[in-house]
């Protein structure tokens, strides 16, 4: 079965959008033409996220992690964020950017050992403000209000260990 | 004193693999001594033996005397601290003395002495070596002040005795400017520290910082092993360092190499140890500190001199003299070495702890890595970030830093971020190149920004690889549905859906 796809991807959050169409024409064998500039790519895993990619000849060793449509690109000391997104996907995208409305859920971007914990349930709290300090190897982060609000839930107390993506606060 | 047989390492990760290493070439049996954190550790496993240190699940320190101490007497063992935890600690060393366990290291003496900013300072002036000039003591007196200024010279700086991150500091340019900037930095220290008394130092322009290796003996005998170069510096920590320095001329380097080995002498000291100095502009050179231990970027005297240095460390702990004689320590090439730190340069360096998934080192000529991860190590929270540094060695500076560029590109450490598209970014980096950087050179030098942007890059090869790995991950995720029996539409027919739509599309 041949696989056609078309996705419309960003880097690193900016203005351009480039269209993608992408045809897998055998087992790690792909035609991908962006903005309708084709190129052959042979695409092979070479373990975890590291590939391999020989594009019109030139062979390339990447890194690649993915976090759902976004993915983080790493090449010979350039580093990417990819945003790709399929049609639909795109047109939620911009029925929904109306910007930090609502209820933020705060999660740990790193794991670490929760030091401090600045304020309170039904606090008030500024955009940029201190909820909690998040220390990891020695260094301590501040983790902010998203924005201008009022802390809905705390999830975490001073001396527990997170992980990557726990749940940390509400900001509503 | 009867040869040492077995070594505990008070140290972790790839400080302790790098002692044992010699260890196992030399005979030695090791021990390793680990935290709960650490159980899965390469240390632990490297050793001959291992014990565990912990109390409890959430006791992860390494600083246990008691234990350490305990542990080395029934193991027969000597200790060598590595650097960092014991390596620097003189009450440690002093009750090791007293208890009979030989300590691969100085004296707690000449630790103490080398501790104390004043002391160490003292003893330097004694021995001849160049120290910042200035004053250690306050000075009260306004008019004194300005003599004392005139007399070291401007542009000086002024510090407040009290001081702390920059508050009551201010740098003065001229005599004009004097006595404004006194009041002022007085007054600040004053309101910050409750006191204002203040101090002169001479202001160093463009300065590196310049260490020299050396090596004593009980015997009285003393070397050097060259210099290093090490002003790139974040936050005050070092990150590449490269031996010999590209900026000090060989009759600048001929007068440090004098007077440190001449300070070491002077003072008896003996075992491994660092003399730090700052140089200026103008090749001008002042003594920092002395650091009393193996330091992490000895690797690269040992690259350009054939000289293992913990070898060297054991023989004197055993009393013996040095290998060595000055003349037979020949410098061949340049080496540099970059510390990999478990961080993300992308997100202002923030700490990147967890599991590595891949983790290929280079191979190949004219490299050294010393680490102490692998694939399926978990690296934990606790501690340094530092989880391996990568050495390159070549006939001339070029070489070298052709080699780093290629080794930096085989080194593949997946599942957490590591600095290595940072030092990548250095390598590449006009000043750099050019030998002509100092300890300013991340701030002023070095693009931060550039590690997020990409102007001017073509992204093609970026977007090519995510939109492959989407497609992929689509499919993946469509053939896990239809083996899970889910309610609703399956995402395998969205996916036959959506292609059907792209091929109408196409």
């Amino acid at each position: 079965m041949i696989t056609k796809r078309q996705y419309f991807a960003t880097v690193d959050k900016g203005e351009q959008e480039y269209t993608i169409d992408i045809v897998e024409e055998t087992s790690n064998v792909f035609t991908v033409s962006i903005d309708g500039k084709e190129s052959t790519v042979d695409f092979a895993r070479m373990g975890d996220n590291l590939y391999s990619i020989i594009i019109d000849g030139r062979s390339y060793d990447i890194d690649v992690t993915e976090k759902g449509d976004n993915f983080s690109v790493l090449m010979g000391g350039d580093h990417f964020d990819v945003e790709v997104l399929d049609e639909m996907k795109r047109l939620m995208k911009l029925r929904t950017s109306a910007g930090l409305e609502g209820r933020q859920v705060i999660e740990a971007q790193m794991p670490g050992m929760i030091w401090k914990v600045l304020v309170e349930p039904e606090q008030e709290v500024k955009a940029g403000q201190p909820l909690m300090i998040l220390v990891a190897m020695k260094m301590e982060n501040e983790i902010k209000a998203p924005k201008d609000g009022v802390v809905q839930e705390l999830f975490v107390k001073p001396d527990q260990t997170v992980a990557a993506g726990d749940k940390l606060a509400v900001v509503e | 004193m009867p040869d040492i047989k077995k070594i505990l390492v008070a140290n972790r990760g790839e400080i302790a693999i790098r002692v044992f290493r010699t260890c196992r070439r030399l005979g030695i049996k090791t021990v390793a001594i680990y935290t709960h954190a650490d159980r899965t550790a390469p240390h632990v496993r490297y050793a001959d033996e291992a014990y565990c240190i912990s109390e409890a699940d959430n006791d992860t320190s390494y600083l246990k005397a008691d234990k350490i101490i305990e542990i080395a007497k029934k193991a027969g063992a000597a200790i060598h601290p590595g650097y960092g935890f014991y390596s620097e600690n003189p009450t440690f060393v002093q009750r090791l003395e007293e208890e009979g366990v030989v300590f691969i290291g100085p004296s707690a003496e000449h630790i103490k002495l080398m501790g104390s900013k004043t002391g160490a300072r003292n003893a330097m002036v004694e021995a001849g070596v160049p120290v910042v000039p200035g004053t250690k003591n306050a000075i009260r007196d306004i008019e004194e002040a300005k003599k004392t200024a005139r007399e070291v010279g401007y542009p000086i700086m002024l510090k407040a005795v009290h001081g702390g991150g920059g508050k009551g500091m201010r740098l003065v340019q001229g005599e004009e400017d004097f006595e404004s900037s006194f009041r002022m930095a007085s007054s600040e220290a004053e309101n910050a520290f409750g006191n204002g008394d203040m101090y002169i130092e001479k202001f160093i322009i463009g300065p590196h910082h310049v260490e020299i290796q050396i090596l004593g003996d009980k015997h009285g005998n003393a070397l050097h092993l060259f210099e290093r170069e090490c002003s790139i510096q974040r936050r005050h920590q070092k990150v590449i360092e490269e031996a010999p320095s590209p900026f000090i001329n060989d009759e600048t380097r001929a007068k440090m190499y004098d007077v440190a080995v001449k300070a070491v002498k002077a003072i008896g000291y003996y075992s491994a140890g660092t003399l730090e100095f700052i140089v200026g502009e103008n090749q001008d050179f002042y003594f920092l500190e002395m650091n009393t231990r193996l330091q992490v970027e000895h690797p690269i005297s040992e690259l350009i001199t054939g000289v293992d240095i913990v070898t060297e460390m054991i023989k004197v702990a055993e009393g013996k003299p040095l290998t060595y004689k000055q003349e037979e320590i020949v410098r061949t090439g340049h080496a540099i070495e970059c510390r990999i730190y478990a961080e993300d340069p992308s997100n202002n360096f923030a700490p990147s702890p967890g599991l590595i998934t891949v983790y290929e080192t280079p191979g190949g000529p004219n490299v050294r890595v010393e680490s102490g991860a692998f694939a399926g190590y978990e690296v934990p929270l606790y501690y340094d970030p530092m989880i391996a540094k990568v050495c390159s060695v070549g006939k001339t500076r070029e070489s070298a830093i052709i080699a780093m560029k290629r080794i930096l590109t085989e080194y593949k450490v997946c599942g957490i971020k590591t600095s290595i598209p940072f030092h990548q970014r250095v390598l590449k980096n006009e000043t750099f190149l050019a030998g002509n950087y100092d300890t300013s050179f991340i701030d002023t030098k070095f693009d931060m920004e550039d590690l997020q942007r990409k102007e001017g890059k073509d992204p093609s090869v970026a977007l090519i690889a995510a939109a492959i790995k989407q497609l992929l991950s689509e499919k993946i995720s469509a053939q896990r549905s239809v083996t899970r029996r889910d309610v609703g539409e399956s995402n395998w027919k969205r996916f036959g859906r959506l292609t059907s739509l792209g091929n109408r599309l196409g």
